[in-house]
């Protein structure tokens, strides 16, 4: 059995009276694109936040290695966002007063990566992604699928472990849709970064390896891994 | 050195990029430090007159200058202006708060620390702050050769051996005076930001959420404010009355009574926008009850802009009873005090300070609500979608910062007077200038009402229903 890149387990957080997870548990394997679907409120995007360590759960664990996300301080769980983990919403996570260029090399300069090393793998990464022509512009100026692919680009600038896609194409239209979801899954494939997507949207949860749903705030089904993970 | 380095370049970064809203408190910022910079190096000159770097002994019009016993108070009342310059700086930074808040929060989501972000944060206002502290300085140095080349030509107001000079720009200041207040300033300004940013810098997801929880309102907050106008209420009776002995130090007493009174004022302001609010809320005029369902649902909103306003109140009433009954006094026996107009400018002068930190003050409203009309624009344009007549809104703008003004300046004015009260029993004398007491909250009423107005064209951008379009 292989051994899960991260792994949550009876996962409850409350917001104020309400019950967003209730007890949700899932593994995300090293390499895989793991798609969490369900209704929405389903507790889904809370999921993706704890497993990000994003939000710290009120009960139960998230282990990434020996590591206990759970229980690591808030400066861990920000330093793991810039090293081993990269993260991509529906719209807001951009900077915008920063350029195409300097919001893909920011993970980087925030770790103390010289300006000039910053700017070369971020120009190299905006380039996989087909929008080294936009590296210039600030989000406010580009189209909604441009922003999403320099989000991408910045989720990948880190060779991170670990991709946490929430709704990544929830704002886009159907073609520009594919465009990111392909870009994304072929640009994991090829560094063997694992990928956590949450989506509603059945299309884009078959460009996933496995699938888990949830309902409640748990997750009611969870398909079985593949013997090998396709690379 | 090289992460301060690293958040210095993504600071300059997103400075270039930054919108409108952002260079506004920006330039605003760097205004208030100007300010702070030009009263600071003021107070440094009247610091070294009459010390062994001020040249000779001082010989100046105004005999506020001249006496060594009183430079401290001028001193005190140039520094004590950069109070509310301070406050102003503070109420720039709420300008495009929601906007620097999903700044912060999209760099947390790319991984970095609370610290960190404060940090950027910081450095952001210590730029624009640094900025400001040198055109002070360039200010006060331009200033100080104009009034000093005016004064040579016109030649003071003595003989040639022995002017009187009306400023005191012969006297030299240290370079090390210069360096203490621009570099001090801005890192006054800075440490005040990493303050204020505590919590603006700790959400990843304010990025990514719509909505935030609106802050509940707890009744219970509201209690020390009334509490602490009571007991000072209590104390100045009992040591008015001489229950406290028949030598009573009444001034010992104020001593109490005014920080319980100041603390009193600032702790009931949201208490009373909220009352206000409910009442108002009942209305049946549209206006009116807008007004008050916003002041009920966020009394916090613009409680520290309408805070320095109830002080402004206090100290003003204070100063106007002093001032009348110190000069009354003098005025009653003149063959005593044969030199009542060097007292007669000592009070102006003070009266001036003051006036000056009340234009800032209104400024800092003015900045309030502006900041207000902005953040809120989709709920505006919502209203107005909905078929709320602009001039509805507009009123409604105007009772916001009324309803919750009028009765907190009468409170703080009562306060004002009720302080000073010790103070006029010592002396025997009952008549409290009422009517100038009452000209000053009106004044202020009127100032904050002006300044409100002053921000409502920014509405016809907040109402328009493109902002119900975008995120």
């Amino acid at each position: 059995m292989t051994t899960p890149l991260i792994e949550a387990r009876g996962l409850v957080k409350r917001y104020g009276t309400t019950d967003a997870l209730r007890g949700a548990s899932l593994r995300l394997l090293p390499g895989e694109v793991l798609a969490v679907t369900g209704p929405s409120g389903s507790g889904k995007s809370t999921l993706l936040h704890c497993m990000a360590g994003i939000v710290r759960p009120d009960e139960g664990e998230v282990r990434y290695g020996a590591e206990r996300l759970d229980q690591a301080g808030e400066n861990r769980r920000s330093t793991l966002r810039r090293t081993d983990f990269g993260v991509v919403f529906q719209f807001g996570q951009l900077v915008g007063e920063l350029t195409a260029l300097d919001n893909v090399a920011l993970p980087l300069l925030l770790a103390g990566t010289s300006r000039a090393a910053a700017h070369k793998s971020a120009g190299t990464w905006l380039e996989r992604f087909g929008v080294l022509g936009q590296a210039g512009l600030r989000p406010g100026e580009m189209s909604g699928g441009q922003g999403q692919r320099v989000a991408l680009a910045r989720a990948m600038v880190t060779a991170p472990k670990a991709v946490f896609a929430d709704e990544p194409t929830g704002a886009l239209d159907s073609l520009a849709g594919e465009q990111v979801m392909t870009a994304l899954v072929h640009a994991a494939r090829e560094s063997g970064t694992s990928v956590l997507l949450v989506t509603h949207d059945a299309q884009i949860a078959a460009y996933a390896d496995r699938e888990a749903t949830v309902r409640d705030g748990v997750v009611e089904t969870e398909d079985e891994p593949a013997a090998e993970v396709t690379r | 050195m090289s992460a301060l380095r690293s958040d210095a370049l993504l600071a300059w970064a997103m400075l270039r990029g930054s919108p409108r809203s952002e260079r506004w408190r920006l330039a605003l910022t760097g205004l208030g430090a100007a300010l702070g910079t030009g009263f600071a190096l003021a107070a440094a000159v009247v610091a070294v007159i009459g010390t062994r770097y001020g040249g000779g002994p001082p010989s100046y019009t105004n005999g506020l200058l001249n006496e060594g016993g009183l430079r401290p108070g001028v001193i005190t009342a140039l520094l004590l202006l950069i109070v509310p310059v301070l406050a102003f700086v503070g109420q720039c930074t709420r300008i495009g708060a929601l906007q620097r808040e999903r700044r912060f929060a999209a760099l947390r989501l790319a991984g970095a620390t609370p610290r960190q972000v404060r940090r950027i944060g910081a450095l952001e206002t210590a730029a624009a702050c640094g900025v400001g502290s040198l055109a002070g300085l360039t200010g006060f140095l331009a200033l100080r050769l104009v009034l000093h080349a005016g004064q040579q030509a016109g030649g003071g107001d003595g003989g040639p051996q022995q002017r009187a000079l009306t400023w005191p720009t012969d006297v030299p200041v240290p370079w090390a005076a210069f360096l203490a207040v621009v570099l001090g300033l801005p890192l006054l300004a800075t440490l005040e930001a990493w303050f204020t940013l505590r919590r603006a810098a700790t959400d990843p997801l304010g990025a990514a959420v719509r909505r935030r929880r609106p802050r509940r309102f707890r009744r219970v907050r509201l209690l020390p404010g009334p509490l602490a106008l009571l007991a000072a209420t209590g104390l100045l009776l009992m040591a008015m009355s001489r229950k406290l002995g028949p030598d009573t130090p009444f001034f010992a007493a104020t001593g109490l009574v005014l920080p319980l009174y100041l603390f009193g004022l600032l702790t009931s302001s949201a208490g009373m926008a909220a009352a206000m609010g409910r009442l108002a809320s009942r209305s049946g005029r549209p206006a009116l009850m807008i007004a008050g369902k916003r002041l009920r649902a966020d009394p916090w909103a613009a409680s520290r802009a309408h805070t320095a306003v109830m002080l402004a109140a206090l100290i003003g009433v204070g100063y106007l009873t002093v001032r009348r009954v110190a000069l009354d006094a003098l005025r009653a026996e003149p063959e005593h005090h044969p030199d009542l107009a060097f007292y007669v400018g000592g009070y102006n002068l003070a009266g001036l300070a003051l006036l000056i930190g009340v234009a800032v003050t209104i400024s800092g409203l003015a900045v309030s609500v502006a900041e207000s009309l902005t953040a809120r624009r989709r709920t505006l344009a919502a209203l107005a979608a909905a078929g709320t007549p602009r001039k509805v809104l507009r009123r409604a703008v105007l009772l916001e910062t009324a309803l919750p003004l009028a009765p907190a300046i009468v409170l703080s004015a009562a306060c004002g007077l009720a302080v000073t009260g010790p103070f006029l029993v010592a002396r025997a004398w009952s008549a409290r200038p009422l009517l100038e007491a009452a000209l000053l909250a009106g004044g202020l009423l009127a100032a904050s009402l002006l300044a409100t107005a002053a921000s409502l064209p920014l509405l016809r951008y907040s109402v328009h229903p493109a902002q119900l379009r975008y995120e």
